[in-house]
Parts: structure tokens; sequence; C-alpha cells
């Protein structure tokens, strides 16, 4: 009986962890992972999928805006203007922002996507690397973004 | 008896007013039918002084046949239909900072060759393409989808009058031509063949010039061009004001952040 309990329970946390269907060339970092998504190239580029708690009743809209006035004022991003929305293969509404960061003395790429989960969950994919390793890769992270579920 | 008379010479009568009446109104038929037939106005030969003006004459009507062939063709280039038919050339200038330029260029190359467009020049990151200007507006407004609009500049130059003069220029000396090839049929000595062949040579250069600008005015209606410039977002130089984020996970976010506590 409570071995039956511990498979149960296993596989409702199989079942509700958060899963991606990475680019190749990512190799997946399930050692250090806790509920969260890593992944690194050779080339170190870096996707990262996390949980949020936030505060109940903002829009995916309003969290956007707070997150784009972060990186931009703040921390002195240069984003691309337009965001892209998007659609997880959970359903879920999300909205993407790029950009571009001098970091250790060279400019990063870095790919945010931000999906609303409920009304007071987030689900963050984070996609960063050097500028060259960036470019091979952004196109198929993109794309990979739409697979979170 | 004397009534029998007078009956017989009655009916003669009417037989006789019947007969002139007939050839009368066959006359008047066969006139019509030539009126139709366009006879009368073909055995209308020309006054023996007048041959070079009817030449002239004819020349203008030919000419005008050409200019009204060349005006539908305008038409068939649809450049500007809208607008009481004014002839504009369409130009557009614009800025534009993405993400990735080499992309972004291949979208915009890819739409624009949808529309029956291509590529004239590229220069590093500037590139200019041609389109039918029907699509000029759809082109703007992609490209103002792309990115974040840094310099934008268009022109509609309006080149209707330049276009009808160079059609009368043009018109002029092909009816100077005209009469020349008739002087030169006529001249006998060398001498004036020789001058007015050199006068033929001249206007020949003078038509092919002309029919050369209009060709270019036309293809400039028909084609817009665009000039556009893809600007790769570089990070930033200005001081951030290092304000941090009330929100918690916002300030757990970020390239520096994923470098550093990955």
């Amino acid at each position: 009986m409570r071995r039956l309990f511990v498979l149960c329970s296993a596989l409702l946390v199989a079942s509700c962890a958060m899963q991606m269907d990475l680019p190749t060339g990512f190799l997946r970092l399930k050692a250090r992972e806790s509920g969260d998504v890593r992944a690194v190239t050779a080339g170190d580029a870096r996707i990262w999928v996390r949980d949020f708690a936030v505060d109940e009743g903002a829009s995916l809209n309003f969290w956007i805006t707070a997150l784009r006035a972060d990186l931009e004022q703040a921390r002195g991003y240069r984003l691309v203007p337009k965001d892209v929305p998007f659609v997880d293969a959970a359903g879920h509404k999300g909205c993407l922002i790029e950009g571009t960061i001098a970091v250790g003395g060279e400019v990063h790429g870095y790919l945010v996507s931000v999906l609303q989960l409920d009304g007071k969950h987030l689900r963050v994919a984070e996609f960063s690397a050097r500028e060259a390793e960036f470019l091979v890769h952004v196109e198929a992270v993109r794309t990979a973004v739409t697979t979170i579920r | 008896m004397r009534s029998r008379w007078l009956c017989w010479l009655l009916m003669a009568v009417l037989l006789l007013g019947c007969q002139v009446a007939n050839q009368a109104g066959g006359q008047e038929t066969e006139m019509q039918d030539a009126v139709a037939a366009g006879m009368v106005g073909a055995v209308d030969l020309p006054q023996p002084g007048r041959a070079l003006e009817q030449l002239a004459e004819l020349s203008d009507r030919r000419g005008r046949g050409k200019d009204q062939e060349g005006s539908n063709a305008d038409d068939d280039g649809g450049a500007d239909r809208g607008d009481g038919e004014r002839m504009r050339i369409y130009q557009g200038n614009m800025t534009v900072e993405v993400a990735r330029r080499e992309d972004a260029a291949a979208q915009f190359l890819s739409k624009v060759r949808d529309w029956g467009g291509y590529l004239a020049t590229q220069q590093d990151d500037q590139y200019t393409l041609r389109l039918p200007a029907a699509h000029f507006e759809d082109a703007i407004a992609v490209l103002r989808g792309m990115g974040r609009v840094l310099r934008e500049s268009r022109q509609a130059n309006d080149v209707t009058d330049q276009f009808f003069d160079l059609g009368l220029r043009l018109e002029n000396a092909r009816k100077s031509r005209e009469r020349l090839l008739v002087l030169l049929a006529k001249a006998e000595k060398v001498e004036d063949m020789l001058k007015i062949e050199e006068q033929l040579r001249r206007l020949t250069e003078e038509i092919e010039r002309f029919e050369g600008q209009q060709k270019m005015l036309l293809d400039q209606v028909a084609m817009a061009t665009i000039a556009v410039r893809f600007a790769v977002a570089a990070a930033s130089l200005a001081q951030p004001d290092g304000r941090k984020s009330r929100f918690l996970w916002i300030r757990s976010l970020g390239a520096e952040r994923m470098q550093g506590g990955f």
C-alpha cells in the first residue's frame, strides 16, 4: 500500500512537471533541476524554464510591460520593440521578448518568453548566449517554447 | 367614247408618274448604300496642291493613334488609377531596427517577390527594392511591423505633365520625320539628299531619346522604389538607472543572472 502511494505520488509529480521539446544541440541538466528545466549547448547557450508565483489580478500585458521596463530602463538591455505573442502546447497565452545586453564585456543575446498559467502563476522560459551562439539557436528556441506543456 | 379616251389618258399619266418616281427612289437608295459602304469617301481624292498637308494630317492621325496606344499601355501599367489618372513615382526610404538583419532582409525580400518586385541593389545593410506601385503602402506597413522605425521618408512625384510634354515632343518629332521622308523621296540633288538624311539622323536620335525617357518614366511609375536599411539592435550604450524592479521574479531574470547562477 505504501509502495503504491509512493508510485502514485511519483507519477503525479511526473505528470505535473513541465515539459519542453528541446532544440537540437541542447543537453538537459536534470541533476540541477528542481521543478524547472535547464539545458545547455556545447557552446554554452542556456535555456532555463521556471514557474513563478506572482501577485494576483494582473494581466499578461501588465507583466510584459513591467519586465520590459526593468530590462530596458534599469539594466540597459536593447530590446526589439515588437513583442511576439504565442500560445504554448498547453494552450497558455504567452509573449516573447528579444534583446541584447553586454555581459562581461561581450554582447549576449537574450530571449525570454512569459506564459500566464493562471491569475497567480507565470511560466518563464529564458534563452541566453554569446551573440554568435545565440544566432545559431534562436529560431529553434522560438519554436521550442511553443512546445512547453 | 370620250370618257374612254380620258380614262386611257389618265392611266398613261399615272404609269409615267410611277416610273419617274421609281427612278428617283432608286438613285436615292444607291446613294445611301454608297455612303453606308464608305465609297464616297474612298473616291474623294486629294487635291494636287494639298498633298503635303494631307500627308502631315495623316501623320498626325497616326501619331495620335500611337499616343492613344501609349496611354492604354500606361493604363495597363496601373501605376495610379484612383486619382484622376495622375502619374506618380513613389519612393520610400526607411531605417528599421531589427534583431537580425539577414532574417529581416530575407523576410522582406520574400514578401516583395510575392508582389512581383525584386532586389535592385544591396550594399551592406542597405537594400534597394523595386515593387509594383500598387503594393507601395503594403511594403511600408510590413517594414513598420518588422521593428522600430528609426527613419522614414516617402515621396510621390507627379510626372503627368512631364510625360505628356514628352509625348508632344515625340509627336512633333515623328511628324517632322514623316515630312522629311517625303522630301527625301522627292529630292533629286545628292546635296539635298545628304542634308535631309542628316536631319533625319538627328530626328531619329531625338525620337529614340524621347521614347527612352517615356519608357523610363513609365517604368518608374509602374514600379515604386524603396530603400531600406536594417539596423541591428546593439547593446545599449545608455546608462541604466539601476532601479530594481519591485517584483522579485523579474529581478531573478536576465542574461547576466543566467550566466551567474545557472
